[in-house]
């Protein structure tokens, strides 16, 4: 296999509504086993992904949050949420998982920039 | 990667297009992923209803019922046909035609051994695609220079 590839993960949509948030997450976990170095960026609504507190077993979706919380566990230890997504949707750092880490328009475009890939979801 | 339905959505439209444009300039394009609502970009069922079809021209040739419809040549308003362009793209530049088994499930598009381990009617995978993981994804990811996305609607 060639080089490791810096690959930015970009999640820009609410957990359940959306079957490609939950794609997301997948793809992320396979990623990981190829052992690049990945960033993921929640985004627009996929900052509503960290929320704690929600419970999509009310619904009878299975809930995913877990695995998000466990993201390090996998490699995975650059995560990161848009401040300025969160802040225009009332979201404080107390309301998400600890595992982000809050991070300026700014600072994404320069994680954008020194990736070889970006892959939306 | 393509995460929009053919005929419903605009991606698979621009990524066809864009796919011919970079086919154009001499670019090489190792696989085409469809996840997502995309995966019906792979049902070998898929088709437009307003685009031109042989069961039109049998209806304008005087038969009222068509039952052998043969061969279908559809066509998009803007030229393209689904599944056919991809297939076209796949025989012409052999790219993969990769689609997310998940995805493809969910929509409905499965093969031969999926159909029978979920003991479904019929089979729907159009020829010239797989039912792959994000494994495989990955793997063209990491040995493609560039990924380009055609996202699904908001």
């Amino acid at each position: 296999m060639s080089h490791r590839r810096r690959i930015a993960v970009l999640i820009t949509r609410a957990a359940y509504g959306s079957n490609l948030s939950k794609g997301a997450l997948e793809a992320t976990l396979a990623a990981s086993i190829f052992d690049q170095d990945l960033s993921v960026v929640f985004t627009e609504d996929g900052v509503y992904q960290l929320l704690v507190g929600e419970a999509a077993e009310t619904l009878g979706l299975a809930n995913y949050r877990v695995q998000l919380a466990d993201l390090p566990d996998y490699g995975i230890d650059k995560i990161y949420i848009d401040s300025e997504s969160a802040s225009q949707r009332g979201i404080s750092p107390q309301d998400v998982l600890s595992v982000a880490d809050w991070i300026s328009h700014t600072q994404i475009s320069e994680i954008f920039n020194r990736s070889d890939h970006i892959l939306s979801f | 990667m393509v995460y929009g339905s053919p005929y419903s959505a605009e991606a698979s439209n621009s990524a066809c297009h864009f796919a011919n444009a970079v086919f154009k300039k001499g670019h090489r394009i190792n696989s085409i992923f469809f996840m997502h609502d995309g995966a019906l970009n792979a049902s070998a069922t898929v088709r437009n209803p307003q685009g031109k079809s042989n069961n039109q021209a049998s209806l304008k040739a005087g038969q009222a019922t068509n039952d052998s419809p043969g061969p279908q040549t559809h066509q998009s308003t803007c030229g393209h046909t689904f599944p056919h362009q991809w297939q076209r793209i796949r025989a012409q530049y052999n790219t993969e035609l990769l689609v997310c088994i998940g995805s493809a499930l969910r929509q409905g598009v499965i093969n031969e051994a999926e159909r029978e381990r979920h003991t479904a009617p019929c089979a729907t995978l159009a020829d010239g695609f797989e039912l792959s993981g994000l494994g495989t994804l990955f793997e063209s990811v990491i040995r493609s220079d560039r990924v380009i996305t055609f996202g699904a609607a908001p």
